[in-house]
């Protein structure tokens, strides 16, 4: 017989903010692909940069110091697998099998829904900004003094790719195409944001064009605050990325919908 | 599992709505159109509160997209819903407190157990029943710590239905509940429904079961093409409907008596057996009996004969205003 902690008929129930939060957590955890994406894939990215760390100091590769390229590119990859195969994927594969429907037929608001998503994505990205500050403090790339910068800079990162991650999932019903289209739009936004390479390398054209992406202006900010390359201004990278949170998830909660586009 | 003895079911034979009595269900010239087809067609019926109901027809009839409509998920063409008073889609907010739902096709949270799944679920109601409670109900609490993608065809079901459930609602609309169910689980699936039924929630449920239908239904709606082309007891059905009975023998003797009867419709002889077809299987019993007759069998009309009867009728009707339509 299997024990039971019943809800109780009386007394304080957990709300379904709670409830959901924990379920968001466990889907997160249990589920092989999202663990991968979320969890194992960007620690994998990371060791690559530490093995090339050894291979190629700082010293004598001709100016190129992989740890201080690899640590910002690790984290942005890292917060959009969580945006991206984290959060919109398993909510297009909810949609997909019919479990928004059903959840569209309770007295569960669509905000609460989307809200509860936060919590344990926010505690894994502050876990992953926790390791990688501590390499970036432990190589010497990050100031103590400018950690509440990059604070503030990731937030807004953050808050970015979580509401195109939203934004993404408001509609869509097929979850093998968004993974295969977010799997091609994530190293295209990570190359054009500089993040890998530089972006005097590419031809104009394009160049003009990842300048002005959002990934590219938080991509800046987490190069400035995270391992002290110099950059554009600060403020106005904050700027963009706050405007394109609002503006995303603002879409997104008028946008989403439990099933197929009718009402509810 | 809750148990109950199916035999204490009393049939409704009148009419459940008294006409002071608002009925719980109400719907009104329903149409929902997708381009120039019409899955339902301008259906109405009225359910009374406590009523057992059940939509019936063939697939592609139009209960799934009726149901679809009558709790919020659809938007209709025309005409009017209301449950409870409430209009699915107006009053969405204290629609979804009072109606509980269970889709035909839906799956829950993979990777949550069956007690985590209605852990979640009684979280967004304001007066859940407990999930002890509710897996007893479902006969699912051997599975309470089995993660819902490891359930069988049959548990899986039972766990949609305790969803459903678990919200205490007023009124449970279960699209085809029992599609896919084991003997065993389908005769569990029918006494949770009766229970809710003793506690006075009204339950709309579309099948294509008739046994189903017979043995949970007060009233049946058979829905052919998207209209409503039948509704009553499923007593009241066979008898108005005439839908024929039969009663089948063996004798060597001569049946001119029997063929004289006003109740027979025909008469059949193969070898030594005999069948009568008839509106009245008593009175063909009792002049069956002065022919020293063995081996008596009688087969009473069934739903079955009519939602045939009227499928073929109403499917011919259909093609024929289909080609008229077209010319």
């Amino acid at each position: 017989m299997t024990a039971l902690t019943a809800v109780p008929d009386t007394g304080r129930r957990p709300g379904a903010f709670a409830e959901l939060t924990r379920a968001n957590a466990r889907e997160l955890i249990r589920d092989p692909r999202s663990f991968f994406f979320v969890l194992v894939f960007p620690l994998v990215f990371m060791a690559m940069f530490l093995f090339m760390g050894t291979l190629n100091p700082a010293d004598g590769g001709g100016g190129f110091d992989p740890m201080r390229a690899g640590i910002p590119a690790v984290l942005m990859m890292a917060f959009m697998s969580l945006a991206f195969f984290g959060t919109a994927t398993p909510l297009i594969s909810l949609r997909q099998k019919g479990t928004l429907r059903m959840l569209g037929t309770t007295p569960l608001s669509r905000t609460t829904f989307i809200l509860a998503q936060a919590p344990v994505r926010f505690a894994i990205a502050i876990g992953q900004l926790a390791a990688l500050s501590a390499a970036a403090l432990a190589t010497g790339f990050l100031e103590p003094s400018a950690i509440g910068r990059l604070l503030v800079t990731c937030a807004l990162g953050l808050a970015m790719l979580f509401a195109v991650g939203y934004l993404v999932a408001a509609r869509m019903r097929n979850a093998e195409l968004a993974n295969g289209v977010l799997a091609l739009a994530m190293p295209v936004l990570l190359m054009l944001s500089g993040v890998f390479l530089p972006l005097d390398i590419l031809p104009g054209t394009v160049r003009a064009v990842a300048e002005h992406l959002p990934t590219t202006y938080f991509a800046d900010a987490l190069r400035q605050d995270l391992v002290g390359v110099a950059g554009g201004p600060i403020v106005i990278a904050w700027l963009v990325m706050a405007g394109v949170a609002v503006a995303a998830s603002a879409a997104a909660v008028a946008l989403f919908s439990w099933t197929d586009g009718e009402k509810r | 599992m809750v148990m109950l003895d199916s035999g204490k079911r009393a049939e409704r034979t009148e009419s459940p709505a008294s006409p002071d009595q608002k009925p719980a269900i109400e719907i009104s010239g329903l149409v929902k159109a997708y381009g120039g087809h019409r899955a339902v067609n301008g259906l109405s019926l009225a359910i009374a509160p406590g009523e057992v109901f059940g939509l019936l027809g063939p697939n592609g009839a139009g209960k799934t997209t009726t149901v679809e409509c009558l709790v919020g998920l659809r938007e209709p063409t025309e005409g009017g819903i209301e449950v409870l008073g409430l209009d699915p889609l107006r009053d969405r907010g204290e629609f979804v407190r009072q109606v509980s739902v269970q889709p035909q096709e839906a799956s829950l949270f993979p990777t949550l157990t069956v007690e985590e799944t209605l852990r979640l679920w009684a979280s967004l109601h304001a007066r859940p029943r407990a999930v002890a409670d509710t897996l007893d109900r479902i006969g699912l609490r051997e599975q309470a710590a089995v993660k819902a993608k490891a359930l069988s065809g049959g548990q899986r079901r039972r766990l949609l239905l305790g969803v459903a459930v678990i919200a205490n609602p007023k009124v449970l609309v279960l699209d085809e509940p029992a599609a896919g169910l084991d003997p065993q689980a389908r005769q569990q699936l029918w006494d949770l429904i009766r229970a809710e039924r003793v506690e006075g929630t009204t339950v709309l449920l579309t099948t294509h079961d008739m046994t189903e239908a017979t043995e949970l239904c007060d009233r049946v709606g058979i829905v052919v093409g998207g209209r409503l082309v039948a509704l009553g007891t499923p007593r009241e059905l066979v008898h108005r409907l005439g839908v024929a009975h039969e009663v089948s023998f063996e004798t060597g003797a001569d049946l001119a008596e029997i063929e004289a009867l006003d109740c027979v419709s025909g008469v059949s002889v193969d070898g030594s057996r005999v069948t009568v077809t008839t509106s009245d299987t008593d009175e063909v019993v009792r002049a069956v009996a002065g022919l020293s007759a063995r081996h008596i069998e009688v087969r009473t009309g069934r739903l079955e004969d009519v939602f045939l009867k009227l499928a073929a009728e109403h499917h011919g009707s259909t093609a024929a205003e289909r080609n008229g339509a077209g010319r």
